[in-house]
């Protein structure tokens, strides 16, 4: 992922889009506090997806052992945003 | 004798080298074309190959046939191309799909009762690219990264910097084992994917006898119809044989089956000519038929593009790669569709024969043709325009049957200069009075399949 490519505001919106295209939630529906892995994508392939698909959204390549800490949505686009580089560690 | 239904064709839908819909395929069949070049320079990289042609797909935007891209993420090319040519069949056949979700990745069809639906398919290899992607990430991630590490952490001259990033530039493979590989590789994916995109809920299965594949997947569908239980299948066939390395295509073209050493491209693919020696390998292709219970199609105002009146198998028993000299069975197998369909060899008018390129299919090909029929029905090759797409090449091949009886027209034979037999092999395209078509295929191993397709009256 090129690192000054989106701001913050594009980020969001493309991880929402993501997840509708996973999840079928729509955008309007989700908040930060959705849980990735109860309400986003129970079953353990709808989260390989989601995370295939924003590797696909993003060209970037997402490790396993980074997505430990990730257990919300707010904590999904801040991962993102990290990797976009505006986001501080 | 009892009555058995009448099975007709209703919907086609092709992706091939030649085109991105049946119309596009058979107007390029029509007007010449061929689908040739030369092979991908990548290939060159790994090996050296005795023939250096194949037939290309063209580009596909998968988003256009309604396939979104993250149930892109999760399908083999094999799956993504049956189920686009799905939709253009369904669509061909009049059928209308209703979403049942709100991702529209599920749909129904209306009017249909779901239960009665099937869907039977043919392919030889599957999910092979995705198999052969697997194993190379399985195969070399751990010994790519202790290269990377080498670069970060030694002190190394630049020749050997350069020599390494060199070597891992061309360890150039997906950067995740895909989580979803088994059910991309594996060959029944193809059917079950399509049933469960249109929730139709009757016999489901995956038929893999090589390059008779698609034919008998044609042929084990009518037969379902026939006998009452089925009133509507989604059939054909499916291949895809590119890889990144040209890993698939070595395997034929080490087996001597491939044609090679041709000044040009254009002129490698030519089956029935004494010029011949071997077939052009085709990347891919997927070519779907609606095969629907007769009184069932008119009654939902289908357009009927033509009735399938016999179906027969036979088997060689003689070698895993080379047709039996004589062909017996395939002899056998001809008369006993003939007889179902109550032709007599006199009547036939055409034949879309198998028509690889090979020295030996063709020989033998003809030589039966001669014994059964003489010289009466005309004789052309699909193969020779679109190369050999293996599971899926059987049911391109049924598709030009029904178009010629449709269109009362059909096309000729690339490259046939010095026929090998006195058969009524076609040159070029011809209009003809068409009521009754042959297409048989013949697969490495040993089996033989025979459809019979004519005029719906």
């Amino acid at each position: 992922m090129t690192q000054t490519s989106y701001t913050a505001e594009e980020i969001r919106q493309k991880v929402y889009s993501v997840v509708f295209e996973v999840s079928g939630i729509e955008t309007s529906k989700l908040d930060d506090k959705l849980t990735v892995n109860d309400d986003i994508a129970p079953r353990s392939l709808d989260r390989v997806t989601l995370f295939m698909a924003l590797e696909d959204e993003f060209s970037t390549s997402v490790a396993e052992e980074e997505l430990q800490d990730i257990v919300t949505l707010g904590d999904l686009i801040k991962y993102v945003e990290r990797k976009a580089g505006i986001s501080p560690d | 004798m009892e009555s058995k239904n009448k099975v007709v064709i209703t919907g086609m839908g092709t992706l091939c080298p030649l085109g991105l819909s049946t119309a596009e395929f058979w107007h390029a069949c029509l007007e010449e074309k061929q689908a040739v070049s030369s092979i991908p320079g990548k290939w060159l990289e790994y090996a050296d190959y005795s023939s250096r042609y194949w037939a290309p797909l063209p580009e596909i935007d998968y988003s256009q046939f309604g396939i979104n891209r993250i149930e892109a993420l999760r399908l083999d090319p094999v799956s993504k191309l049956s189920l686009a040519a799905a939709g253009q069949a369904l669509d061909d056949a009049g059928v209308k799909v209703r979403p049942v979700n709100r991702k529209q990745t599920i749909f129904e069809l209306d009017g249909l009762d779901q239960e009665r639906c099937g869907v039977i398919l043919g392919t030889g290899i599957g999910g092979l690219n995705t198999t052969l992607d697997s194993h190379t990430v399985h195969l070399f991630t751990r010994y790519r990264q202790e290269i990377e590490n080498l670069l970060d952490t030694r002190e190394l001259g630049p020749d050997t910097q350069r020599e390494l990033q060199t070597l891992l530039k061309r360890m150039d493979y997906p950067h995740r084992y895909n989580p979803f590989t088994v059910s991309m590789i594996m060959n029944n994916s193809i059917s079950a994917n399509i049933a469960i995109r249109y929730q139709c809920k009757g016999p489901n299965k995956v038929i893999s006898i090589a390059c008779a594949s698609g034919t008998a997947a044609l042929g084990q569908s009518y037969e379902e119809i026939q006998n009452g239980r089925l009133d509507f299948v989604i059939s054909g066939g499916a291949e895809y044989k590119y890889d990144k390395t040209g890993a698939v295509f070595r395997g034929y073209d080490i087996a001597g089956t491939l044609a090679h050493d041709f000044a040009s491209p254009q002129d490698a693919n030519r089956p029935f000519d004494k010029n011949r020696n071997g077939f052009l390998f085709s990347e891919g292709a997927a070519a779907i038929l609606i095969l629907e219970e007769k009184q069932h199609a008119l009654g939902r105002g289908a357009n009927i593009i033509a009735e399938i009146s016999g179906y027969s198998e036979s088997f060689d028993a003689y070698s895993i790669m080379s047709p039996e000299p004589d062909g017996v069975q395939i002899e056998r197998m001809i008369r006993s569709v003939l007889q179902q369909a109550d032709v007599a060899p006199d009547e036939l008018d055409y034949i879309n024969a198998h028509g690889t390129g090979t020295v030996a299919n063709d020989e033998i090909e003809c030589r039966v043709i001669e014994r059964v029929f003489g010289d009466k029905p005309v004789v052309n090759s699909t193969k020779s325009w679109v190369g050999h797409t293996i599971g899926a090449s059987g049911a391109l091949e049924a598709q030009v049957a029904a178009l010629s009886i449709r269109d009362q027209i059909t096309h000729g034979n690339a490259n046939l200069e010095n026929p090998i037999s006195d058969i009524r092999l076609l040159k070029t395209q011809e209009n003809l009075d068409i009521s009754s078509a042959l297409t048989h295929s013949f697969a490495f191993g040993g089996h033989n399949c025979a459809l019979m397709l004519r005029k719906s009256t």
